[in-house]
């Protein structure tokens, strides 16, 4: 005999039990499955906030609101500093050159065909044609016919500085700047700025030579350099490329210890050029508040000081509102406050719209704390919408409207949230793009208000919950369906339908997991409806009562066999009807197995079903009584096979299933910690038969009943081993699983070990089983 | 079965006198580990480690991560060698440390990649130390899970296998020690058990996180006697200050120091280690709002000396190195040299003698 506990075998027969439970109970649905699965991403609350209420292309959006990968799809995977040069370019020519074309010149012509474009334009008579591989290009074309010498001796200067400037490893290794060159670099720059007439060409060589002095290290020298060049610049036309000269300016003084001037800087870069925007926010730094207000006081007017408080409000993610009173008294139209508010709101819809059963699904206990800390937040961010409409100030005041009634209707106000939707759809223009947005985000909000209006203590909740189920807002967000088990789960659970709540919100085989009375007799009510909508209805079962009712009393029954009520239990199964029970499962737990295995071994001739077990040890149990007292030595046997059931149906035995639904062999790994062992998906967790008190007390009762040391030595044996697994389950065992040594048994838990040892070890069966347990053979050393 | 009884009784006995053998004495060799992303020790880190007699640092010259956005693996926060003085006469050991995600549905092209990249890193950062230092020894820094342990495992075989000369080591964590049947063990010349991060970070209600005597000890207790590699130690000298928002961990401030937190017109003394805000503030490059909670974690003189008691009973190399994490000025003013000294020390006794 050898010892064999949970491993890649039993695993596979675990597997096999799961699928005959969810045989079982496939009159249970699925919840209705969603288009794609929320919870494929790591969860961090439920959102019904649709981006499109947002122009994409709002300036700052991206650094303030969060739309999963919304805006690295429409945003960040843009080249928008490509974009933005090459646009210059183009305006830069009258808007005549392709934007292709000027891509290709600008980033990927090379020296020689730079050189044979500045041939064709140095020849005024245009007889020099440009090479055959840019006679279609358009801005080319222009170059050359307009003689555009400065552009193009500028071009071969940039693309001479490129290697120094944007070579630096590829992020594992690092190549060493060459600063001799850049700095030879810098002084053929300046000399060819001074050359230089356009201003445009002359913006181009100044940010040449400043981005060289940044990138060679040498701060003072790229400060000195900007203040040199810039002006003897002409900027009456906006240009991009000034920012990018900032951006490195910012950096240079940051660097010096100037953090006040950096900050400032980058958040001129932050609030004028999209392309250098990610770059500045992420450089931005005030690391004190006297860093803060240095900053303020560099600002010239209240446009720069409302962006600093963009940038703080930006930095911090959310709990922005003090900012946006800021910002609003600043700059009333500030566009951005809409970005603020926003983010706002996502962060206290995940905190509002998170359940009892949102936190038991995904772990987090904190969402209830976090709720009460959020409710101020709620209000002030209340307050301040309520002072923005009634001023009438807003830049987009429809929006906030919408935004009011969300937020009533995450403050649990359903009534006043109704009306504020009422008077934005009022406002609303369907002609305009945004408008039909706004539209249709009111509109899931009202779905999400029906939801929130589900009340399972009046009838035909379900229903409306099916019909919700229906509407095309609902399908077209994941977030709908979990949002709506969650939701009704709770309010199932808040007015005594603890087994509708387990439902609504679990699969069918959460019941199983860690069966409980309370849960098994809701259903069971709820089965004996005359129309059990939850069931058959909004749970689209569409099968025989009999059958659920069956189901769930065999369920029911199992967990009062577990808990040794075996008179309940009779009862419990004696309703079901017979054809339901003629389909009952059927084991042999009355088999001698000694072999530590955790499925059948054998087919046993004799199975039978869960009824005919309790049935059979009440039988056992009446005839041992009335045999011992008539002191007849039968009575012995009788304890045994009872104890020998019991043991067999434990988490150790190979006929668990009959008292269990669910058994997981890594709780093996754990046993110290039951019986009740966390499991994802299961509201309670899971609960695995581990005491072996009542077979053990069986086992004492055979012993010390029984004459014959045969019995008694078999009794003794399994006694012994019932003390083994208690052992285990203790919080201070220091048995560890998957380990190849013997473990050594306390004292006040080797007993049985011991008299078995001491007293029949000149049994048959003694011999028989110190050949085949090495455990025992050890202790038998 | 009575003398078989007493035989029994007589192989414990034995047992028990092999077990008054005194156990062979620690040889312990003092290091420090350097974190930061720039390499300049200052004067009075050099003199420090001159006065603690530390010949060995364990500098990071790499983290690797994974862009959640391209799925792709990165290079992250590379050393940046400012100045190399104080190093010439120190063993260097280069440490790598790789997020666990990285090793998640890695493919057999991808590990050879990272080997390739981090081997070429390596030796990068290493043309800019001393001559010939960091080239005997390197350390991966992991939290590797049941579900990444092979992919882990495989890509520190593929780095044994490229750099056969060197001596490979791991950070091995308190789990990890406590149960290699399940964690695995990685296969490399020596483990660094990191004595620290016992506690959960992100309950705002909870303790110390860096370190919880009691928490620490159920690690040791259960763990297998014997831990298959030689296992080396490393003790926590850091602090920082953990920032919660709505009951979530919103922000770290390393090494703030204790006096930034006494002006009372911004922070509400809410208990010794916990501080609230009164008013918007910047600290640290952070704006902290009212609500805001922080939560002030260092380690005490005396509870490392406790940690070092309880690492004493850890299946600790008798040839091992003992490392503090990590080394900068601001640490360095809490922990006198002898200080340091003295938890070195106690790690020399044997066992039994604790």
């Amino acid at each position: 005999m050898r010892f064999t506990y949970p491993s890649g075998r039993s695993k596979i027969i675990q597997a096999c039990a799961l699928t005959v439970f969810l045989t079982l109970t496939s009159f249970f649905p699925k919840p209705p499955t969603p288009p794609c699965n929320p919870f494929a991403r790591p969860f961090s609350g439920y959102t019904f906030i649709r981006p499109d209420i947002i122009n994409r292309n709002a300036a700052y959006a991206p650094f303030f609101v969060q739309w999963d990968d919304y805006y690295d799809r429409n945003y960040f995977s843009r080249d928008i500093q490509k974009e933005e040069n090459i646009n210059e370019w183009i305006g830069r020519f009258c808007d005549q050159a392709d934007p292709k074309d000027v891509e290709y010149i600008v980033y990927k012509a090379g020296f020689s065909e730079l050189a044979s474009i500045r041939t064709s334009a140095v020849d005024t008579k245009k007889l020099t044609p440009l090479p055959a591989g840019l006679s279609r290009n358009t801005f080319a074309e222009m170059l050359a016919l307009n003689g555009c010498t400065e552009v193009i001796d500028y071009l071969i200067f940039a693309k001479k500085c490129e290697p120094y400037v944007v070579t630096n490893g590829d992020g594992w290794t690092q190549a060493d700047r060459d600063v001799p060159t850049m700095l030879q670099l810098i002084e053929e720059g300046r000399g060819r700025f001074k050359d230089t007439d356009s201003h445009f060409v002359k913006l181009r060589y100044a940010y040449q030579i400043v981005r060289l002095a940044h990138y060679a290290g040498d701060w003072k020298y790229t400060v000195d350099l900007y203040n040199f060049l810039l002006p003897k610049i002409d900027r009456q036309k906006a240009s991009i490329v000034f920012y990018w000269m900032v951006g490195h300016l910012a950096g240079a003084l940051q660097q010096m210890g100037q953090p006040a001037e950096a900050a400032y800087r980058y958040s001129l870069v932050f609030r004028y050029c999209p392309s250098k925007r990610t770059q500045a926010f992420r450089s931005f730094k005030i690391r004190n508040d006297a860093e803060w207000k240095a900053t303020l006081a560099l600002c010239q007017n209240d446009a720069e000081r409302a962006t600093l408080y963009v940038l703080r409000a930006g930095g911090s993610h959310s709990h922005a509102v003090e900012d946006m009173q800021t910002i609003y008294d600043l700059d009333p139209k500030n566009p951005q406050l809409d970005l603020l508010l926003i983010s706002d709101v996502q962060q206290l819809e995940k905190i509002f719209l998170r359940t009892r059963v949102t936190d038991q699904k995904h772990g987090t206990v904190q969402g209830m704390v976090q709720r009460e800390g959020a409710a101020t937040h709620l209000l002030d961010l209340q307050k301040l919408i309520s002072r923005v409409l009634s001023e009438g100030q807003a830049a987009n005041p429809t929006l906030w409207r919408a935004l009011s009634g969300y937020l009533e209707l995450l403050a649990g106000d359903r009534y006043a949230a109704d009306k504020s939707f009422q008077r934005a759809s009022t406002l609303l223009d369907k002609s305009k793009t945004d408008d039909q947005h706004l539209a249709e985000q009111i509109a899931e909000w009202r779905i999400l208000m029906e939801i929130l209006n589900l009340d399972p203590s009046r009838e035909y909740v379900d229903q409306q919950a099916f019909r919700i189920r229906s509407y095309e807002g609902f399908k077209a967000n994941p977030d709908f369906e979990y949002f709506l088990q969650d939701w009704l789960s709770t309010a199932y659970a808040a007015a005594a339908h603890p087994g509708k709540a387990i439902l609504a919100a679990y699969p069918p085989s959460a019941l199983g997991y860690n069966p409980r009375l309370d849960v098994l007799n809701d259903l069971l009510k709820a089965a004996d409806e005359p129309d059990p909508v939850l069931l058959e209805t909004t749970m689209e079962i569409d099968t025989n009562p009999d059958q659920i009712r069956a189901r769930l009393l065999e369920m029911k029954g199992a967990f009062l066999m577990s808990q040794g009520e075996m008179e309940a239990a009779l009862t419990t199964f004696r309703k079901i009807t017979p054809i339901e029970a003629s389909k009952m499962v059927r084991f042999s737990p009355f088999k001698e197995v000694f072999d530590e295995k955790v499925n059948r071994p054998l087919t046993d001739t004799l199975l039978l079903n869960r009824r005919q077990i309790v049935e059979q040890i009440l039988t056992y149990e009446f005839k041992a009584k009335a045999a011992e007292a008539e002191q007849n030595p039968v009575a012995a046997w009788y304890y045994y096979l009872i104890g020998l059931s019991y043991y067999n149906m434990s988490y150790f035995g190979y006929e668990w299933e009959a008292m269990d639904y669910y058994r997981s062999g890594y709780n093996w790994l754990r046993l110290a910690q039951g019986p009740e062992f966390p499991l994802r998906n299961s509201p309670d967790g899971n609960r695995e038969n581990i005491d072996v008190s009542r077979a053990l007390s069986y086992f004492e009762r055979a012993l010390h009943g029984t004459q014959s040391p045969e019995l008694a030595a078999r009794a003794t044996f399994l006694a012994a081993r019932c003390q083994q697994k208690q052992w285990f389950s203790q919080p201070d065992t220091r048995y560890r699983p998957g380990s190849k040594l013997i473990p050594t048994l306390p004292d006040n838990y080797r007993t049985y070990y011991d008299l078995l040892i001491s007293k029949y070890a000149k049994t048959e069966f003694y011999g028989q089983m110190v050949k085949e347990c090495k455990w025992l053979e050890a202790y038998g050393r | 079965m009575e003398i078989k009884l007493q035989k029994f009784r007589v192989l414990v006995l034995c047992l028990g006198i092999a077990q008054c053998t005194p156990p062979p004495t620690r040889h312990i060799t003092p290091a420090f580990y350097h974190w930061q992303t720039t390499l300049q020790l200052d004067a009075s880190e050099r003199v420090y480690l001159d006065l603690f007699q530390c010949k060995k640092l364990y500098i990071k010259i790499l983290d690797v991560s994974k862009d959640p956005a391209s799925d792709a693996i990165i290079p992250l926060s590379r050393l940046a060698v400012y100045d190399t003085a104080g190093l010439g006469n120190r063993i260097l050991i280069p440490v790598i440390f790789i997020t666990n995600a990285v090793f998640k549905d890695i493919t057999a092209a991808q590990t050879d990649e990272l080997v390739a990249h981090i081997l070429a890193a390596r030796q990068d950062v290493l043309r800019h130390w001393p001559a010939r230092s960091g080239r005997e020894a390197l350390q991966f820094d992991c939290d590797w899970t049941q579900t990444t342990r092979d992919a882990y495992f495989i890509f520190l075989q593929k780095v044994k296998i490229a750099l056969p000369e060197i001596e490979l080591s791991a950070t091995i964590r308190l789990h990890q020690y406590k149960f290699p049947a399940q964690t695995g063990v990685p296969p490399v010349d020596r483990g660094m058990l990191m004595f620290y991060n016992t506690g959960d970070i992100d309950n705002p209600a909870a303790g110390n996180s860096i370190f919880q005597p009691a928490e620490a000890r159920k690690y040791l207790v259960g763990a297998p006697e014997h831990y298959t590699l030689p296992l080396d130690l490393v003790l926590p000298v850091f602090s920082w200050t953990l920032v919660y928002r709505d009951d979530d961990l919103w922000k770290i401030i390393p090494d703030l120091p204790p006096a930034e937190l006494r002006d009372t017109a911004r922070f509400q003394v809410i208990s010794r280690d916990r501080f609230g805000i009164r008013r918007g503030t910047f600290l640290a490059g952070h704006y902290l709002r009212p609500g805001d909670v922080l939560r002030q974690e260092s380690i005490s003189p005396e509870l490392l000396r406790e940690a070092a008691q309880i690492a004493a009973t850890a299946d600790l190399a008798t040839d091992a190195t003992v490392a503090f994490f990590y080394l900068d000025t601001t640490i360095l003013r809490r922990y006198p040299v002898q200080q340091l000294q003295n938890v070195c020390a106690s790690l020399t006794l044997p066992v039994a003698q604790k």
